[in-house]
């Protein structure tokens, strides 16, 4: 069966594995492109954000070149997310567009749904597939957030930072082909070894700016104009806390201390946030809060249009920047975004950074 | 502090559900409650100054309520719940569950002024937590815990049944008017029920001879019920109603139906889903359907020219019983 899944920055890497290993032939969506968004917009309802458009065009590209299935990830609120699924199956239902979409539900509550979707993805593969494929992907996970670290700490202080951009995709493309657990091993060594070749010794970034804000928008570069490599080249040194290898570690093999962390969060957040928000909303203000103590210069709060969970945590950020005197600055991404825009005011935001370093009096934040 | 506590609660949001309880346990403890006027322009206007832009046109209004509670100097409180859940599996919007943050960073800041008094409300898991938070903010109020908690129960008994008697009368209206155009509304009460908001709306559409039939007031067993036959449980409360009462509307439940109206608010994160899936059920069983988007700049000319529209289609409609044209607006 010919199956895809929609894009989330280089998640194709080890769900490809994933799927590979469980027998599926494996149509990776053409990456993202202006295309991609438009047939989004054309088809999904005005009103929802981008992580909903976006994988409409992903699953129709991905259909044009054969695939079957589509596999997508549900989810149980509050957050719109569980629903993605759902719109983007009758979208594709209503135009007579003959891709049939799995939806994998998280277990919470319904541990025999969980079962049969299960059942449905494995189909009559061996466990001893499922741990394999389990396992590779695993790995993969967590070598994204490794490449993607090194590369970020990297860019600021290349002689070219786009010397890195490159490093970093043949990176990529070498962990995609590696089949095994110590390949992958291997590709990351290797990676993080050409990555870091780059840093000319001795130098500084300019400045120290970390991302905060919804998951999708922060991974996806085509959503986020790609705004970590833009940084890079303006000698930022960027950091963010919400990376895919982490998320996977968390939700899937944490789960169950996901409680636990959620108080924790809501203790660093107390004052500003009181408790969580769906979404990201609650990690996006207690992340701001730990950067700031970091003493990051800035802090930059990306999210999608009408994404409610944000919309809650932008208005205690600005509490956060007013008491903290830190800048930040919100970026809400929608389809309208245009890339001259989004950079003037990046960089005008840099300009503030910059001043404020240097001591220019009467720069206040905001 | 004064003899008397005084507690504001802004008319907004989720008090067009539970206004008339929380009014009921603060009487029951002798504070006095001073509600926020009806929803008018300057709160509106207030309210979209003070809120972030992609805010959806609900909350703009709700801090609009705020603001004016919070001018007033002889109040010592703002009213405003965290509410999670009112029910089992079942969220309110996100934005419910940050209410009270987005008032004190919103509105009344940290200066003095009433502040905000904020019970965490999650009856997903059963009512004692619930009941914990009422003996907490009695303890803010100055009351005692037991007698509040008390004053609740008492309160939420007499909005039960006030709620209970209420439906079979609606039943009832819905019956008498077989024979004329019924339309089935689907939408936040905090919008259907607030007549600036909605530009009295339904008022308009018995003027025009229509019967509104409003789903969020069909009975809960047949929502609960109806709610049940989409492909995936429903997890918000307003979801689950306009889930329930598309059906119920597509079935002519309790009475047939000639058309359904979906009132939205523009950047709304539920509606932009709930509205989608429920207009394409309506799209494949041939129902009349019209969706309107209200935000602060939507228009109130042009808002009657499409109700307008909309009316004569259904009513040519089920005169002449032509079925085949687009009646989607
Ligand atoms: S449900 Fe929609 S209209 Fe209501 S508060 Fe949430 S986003 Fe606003």
């Amino acid at each position: 069966m010919k199956c895809t899944f929609p894009h989330m920055g280089n998640i194709y890497i080890p769900i490809k594995a994933l799927l590979q290993e469980l027998g599926y032939e494996v149509i990776v969506p053409p990456p993202c492109t202006e295309e991609t968004l438009n047939i989004g917009v054309a088809l999904a309802p005005e009103t929802a954000c981008l992580p909903l458009k976006v994988p409409v065009g992903n699953f129709i590209e991905a259909q044009r070149l054969g695939a079957e299935v589509a596999i997508m990830a549900g989810g149980v609120g509050p957050c719109r997310f569980g629903f993605y699924g759902q719109v983007q199956r009758e979208i594709l239902r209503d135009l007579n567009i003959d891709l049939d979409v799995i939806i994998l539900e998280p277990p919470q509550g319904d541990w025999n749904r969980f079962w049969r979707q299960v059942q449905l993805v494995r189909r009559d593969q061996p466990w001893s597939a499922v741990a394999r494929a389990l396992r590779i992907s695993w790995h993969k996970f967590q070598a994204l957030d490794v490449l993607e670290t090194a590369a970020r700490q990297a860019r600021p202080v290349a002689a070219n930072p786009r010397q890195v951009d490159a490093a970093l995709s043949r990176a990529l493309q070498r962990l995609d082909q590696a089949q095994t657990v110590a390949k992958v091993k291997e590709a990351v060594a290797l990676g993080v070894d050409r990555i870091t070749g780059l840093k000319v010794p001795g130098r500084k970034p300019r400045l120290r700016i970390a991302l905060v804000g919804e998951i999708y928008t922060l991974l996806e570069p085509f959503v986020n104009l790609d705004v970590e490599k833009l940084l890079g080249r303006h000698r930022v040194l960027v950091e963010k806390k919400v990376q895919i290898g982490d998320w996977v570690k968390h939700h899937l093999l944490l789960a169950p201390l996901q409680p636990r962390q959620q108080n924790q969060m809501a203790r660093i957040a107390k004052g500003y946030l009181s408790g969580p928000v769906g979404g990201h909303g609650l990690e996006s203000v207690a992340h701001a809060l730990e950067f700031a103590r970091q003493g990051v210069d800035g802090i930059l709060h990306l999210l999608p249009f009408t994404c409610m969970p944000e919309i809650v945590a932008q208005s205690a950020l600005a509490q956060v920047s007013k008491d903290l005197g830190l800048p930040i600055m919100t970026l809400v991404l929608d389809e309208q975004t245009g890339e001259a825009g989004f950079h003037t005011r990046i960089e005008a935001f840099l300009d503030l950074l910059s001043r404020r370093q240097q001591g220019e009096p009467g720069v206040a934040a905001r | 502090m004064r003899s008397v506590v005084r507690v504001g609660i802004p008319r907004a949001l989720a008090f067009y559900d539970y206004g008339s309880l929380w009014m009921q346990f603060f009487a029951e403890l002798n504070i006095q409650a001073v509600i926020s006027p009806p929803t008018n322009r300057s709160i509106v206007d207030i309210g979209v100054r003070l809120a972030t832009d992609g805010t959806c046109l609900p909350v703009k209004t709700f801090y609009g309520h705020t603001a004016y509670l919070a001018s007033r100097s002889d109040l010592d409180w703002i009213f405003v719940p965290r509410i999670i859940g009112v029910r089992r599996r079942e969220f309110i919007c996100p934005k419910f569950m940050g209410l009270p943050d987005l008032a004190r960073h919103g509105v009344t800041g940290k200066g003095k002024g009433p502040r905000i008094l904020a019970p965490k409300i999650d009856l997903r898991t059963g009512s004692w937590g619930t009941l914990l938070e009422i003996a907490r903010m009695a303890r803010s109020l100055g009351v005692n815990p037991m007698q509040a908690i008390a004053g609740y129960q008492r309160a939420l008994a007499a909005y039960l049944e006030g709620r209970d008697r209420l439906e079979p009368r609606d039943q009832e209206a819905n019956s008498l008017a077989k024979g004329s155009l019924s339309i089935g509304i689907i939408g936040h009460r905090y919008l259907i029920e607030d007549g600036y908001l909605s530009m009295d709306l339904v008022t308009k559409l018995r003027a025009m001879g229509v019967n509104p039939i409003i789903g969020d007031r069909l009975p809960q067993d047949l929502i609960d019920v109806k709610a049940k036959s989409w492909p995936k449980e429903m997890y918000w409360r307003a979801g689950r109603i306009a889930f329930g009462s598309a059906r119920a509307f597509l079935d002519a439940k309790p009475v047939p139906v000639n058309g359904v109206i979906y009132i939205a608010a523009f950047s709304c994160g539920t509606d932009s889903i709930i509205g989608e899936l429920v207009e394409r059920e309506m799209r494949r069983r041939e129902m009349p359907f019209l969706a309107v988007n209200l935000d602060e700049h939507t228009g109130e000319a042009g808002m009657i020219t499409r109700l307008e529209a909309f009316v004569d289609l259904i009513r040519w409609r089920k005169d002449t019983g032509e079925m085949h044209f687009s009646a989607h607006g």
